[in-house]
């Protein structure tokens, strides 16, 4: 790491870490991505969207990664596999999905109440939904989208339909390294483990969203 | 039915009946396969987005309610226009809205059973609609007892005055008391004008409750009840004066209320530009973040900048000032003025709702086109759904202006 790498760094701390005491009231699941631990493989865009029904040959997807190499950002999708194509000698990847904000965005906008949140999680109720896409434009992660069968928005669910019945996320379940670790916030959980021990940081955190996924070794600030 | 007339009601009815084809092909269309609202490649707000804030923004009747209310008698022969354009205007653009929704069919969810208080969408739905009626009471209230008039004759145009005034109904309904009605008029005109600013300035707010730096801007609201402002007194200006060259009948009284309209027109073109200057520097200049200073230049800069100086502040806002001032008094330059400026207006929309989504596309979002073709044929089709409605309300009801009071 060179002098300017380490000021960029020192520079960018105090905006993207959260420290854990803030988060104690927060009840419900949280996710864990290491991005140290993350290839760019892309498997579990294509678990995630399998597993929820978006089509694959669409550049649209509940869970994506970005490459970020050379300080270039790069969104990989579908049409890019295999995605280690990328060289990622310079960089690191980071994969991106809802965050689940306790102060939802999109939440707040929806003018029928169509987004609401259960244990944590923002679920989209599918058969409400108008299509007005105020959510898209609200959410500050890009996290949102149009379903193109559904015709309503679509969005990570932490896939709340195979947590109900104690599986683990499709995303988390295929990672071959274990950049994603899910489970419920509260005390003793690994999941509140690892935040207690380590550093990590949360996207956009100068939105105020309190988002529920958070990034581990995430050294500087990402878009 | 004269020819000129015929032509110009079948060219609008093959534009309309293209623009439903349109509507229907982006909502269940199989033969031209497309997904104008991929949101997570595009734009997820539109043309059509553009175009309901335009027509809804468009405050004449906001303007005849001041004016009943403060008691400015130069515009009391332009009421009845002013309110059917608003009344209008509204209709298509929540036509328009509701297009624009991915589930067409589920638009009165924003109404009843799911609504949300918290968002600013379901609060400008519901104070647009509640203008809608206000407008729609008070111009019956104005227009009844010359309906009740028109009644008295023979005709089609008779039978539907009979009907509007709800005369069949017998008692209160059919008796005229043009005084009670115009008290009437104003009290719902009162409210007609609070909802009309409430519905203008969430409008507005709805674009402020956002992470886009070209939106996120407190002063949106009052800008978005300026702009109304601005473009209601351009379409009433212009439509009174095509009015008058196309009857052939030249009503004095409305062409001084086209004179002050005209004032109206120039003033707020004025605060308009010192509230673009204003909103551009704060917005992009302190450099609060890069996306801010990025969205900013790429409007005036960047892709947007023809769009910017030429149509928004050459067209929209130079030119008409100079027209008005240089051809004090004269119709012709009042009417180009007027259409100008809306050419303008317009502009500002498209580049509002466009230009600030930029900032969404810049985190690694492709850039599709921003118009599809089906999304222009729809938009020309309202528009001239706008301009067949208000030809045939203009035709049926009674609008010439009978009284003083």
């Amino acid at each position: 790491m060179n002098r300017r790498d380490f000021l960029k760094l020192i520079l960018s701390l105090p905006l993207a870490s959260v420290s854990i005491a803030s988060l104690k009231s927060s009840k419900g699941y949280a996710m864990i991505i290491d991005v140290e631990k993350c290839i760019g493989c892309g498997k579990c865009v294509i678990a995630c969207k399998i597993e929820n029904g978006v089509p694959l040959e669409l550049p649209i997807s509940r869970t994506w990664i970005e490459s970020y190499l050379d300080g270039k950002k790069i969104v990989m999708n579908t049409k890019d596999n295999p995605f280690i194509k990328i060289k990622a000698k310079n960089g690191f990847f980071v994969p991106k999905l809802c965050n689940h904000c306790s102060n939802a965005p999109c939440v707040n906008v929806c003018p029928v109440s169509a987004r609401f949140h259960v244990d944590g999680i923002v679920l989209v109720d599918k058969d409400v939904c108008i299509g007005c896409k105020y959510c898209i434009i609200a959410c500050p992660y890009g996290a949102t989208f149009v379903h193109p069968e559904e015709k309503v928005t679509d969005k990570c669910t932490f896939c709340y339909h195979r947590i109900r019945r104690g599986l683990k996320p499709a995303c988390v379940l295929v990672c071959p390294t274990g950049a994603r670790k899910f489970g419920e916030f509260k005390e003793g959980s690994e999941v509140y483990e690892i935040l207690k021990s380590k550093r990590f940081s949360v996207l956009k955190p100068e939105a105020g969203t309190n988002p529920r996924v958070f990034y581990l070794n995430l050294d500087t600030v990402v878009e | 039915m004269k020819t000129r007339e015929f032509i110009l009601i079948s060219a609008l009815l093959v534009l309309v009946a293209s623009g439903l084809l349109a509507a229907y092909q982006m909502h269940f269309g199989t033969v031209i396969p497309i997904e104008p609202y991929e949101s997570a490649v595009g734009n997820p707000w539109r043309l059509l987005v553009a175009l309901y804030v335009f027509l809804v923004l468009i405050g004449t009747g906001a303007i005849a309610s001041a004016g009943e209310i403060l008691g400015i008698k130069e515009l009391e022969p332009i009421i009845k226009e002013a309110i059917l354009i608003s009344i209008v205007t509204i209709s298509v653009g929540l036509i328009t809205i509701a297009v624009d929704l991915e589930r067409i069919e589920r638009a009165g969810n924003a109404l009843l059973g799911y609504a949300n208080p918290m968002s600013v969408m379901y609060w400008m739905i519901i104070f647009y609609v509640l203008e809608l009626l206000f407008l729609i009471l008070e111009g019956w209230f104005y227009f009844r007892a010359d309906l009740l008039k028109q009644s008295e004759k023979r005709g089609f145009k008779a039978f539907i005055s009979k009907l509007l005034s709800l005369k069949f109904l017998g008692g209160f309904f059919s008796k005229q008391n043009r005084d009670l009605d115009m008290s009437f008029a104003k009290s719902i005109g009162f409210l007609a004008l609070i909802t009309a600013i409430l519905a203008y300035s969430n409008l507005g707010a709805l674009f402020s409750a956002s992470y886009i730096p070209l939106w996120n801007d407190a002063s949106n609201p009052v800008y978005f009840v300026l702009t109304a402002i601005t473009a209601g007194s351009a379409v009433l200006i212009f439509s009174t004066i095509i009015t008058s060259w196309t009857t052939g009948k030249s009503d004095e009284r409305k062409m001084k209320a086209v004179f002050l309209l005209g004032k109206l027109l120039l003033y707020s073109l004025f605060a308009s530009s010192i509230f673009i200057l204003w909103r551009t520097v704060i917005i992009g200049y302190p450099a609060v973040s890069y996306l801010a200073s990025y969205s900013v230049n790429n409007l005036i800069f960047g892709k947007f900048a023809l769009n910017f100086w030429f149509l928004e502040i050459f067209v929209g806002i130079i030119a008409p000032i100079l027209a008005i001032i240089a051809g004090r008094k004269n119709l012709d330059a009042l009417f180009v003025a007027s259409f100008l400026s809306l050419v303008g207006i317009f502009a500002f929309r498209f580049d509002f709702v466009y230009a600030g989504q930029t900032s969404k596309q810049i985190s690694g979002m492709s850039v599709t086109p921003p118009v599809h073709p089906l999304e222009a044929i729809f938009a020309v089709g309202a528009i001239s759904l706008a301009l067949l409605l208000y030809y045939i309300l203009y035709k049926l009801l009674p609008m010439e202006v009978e009284h003083e009071s």
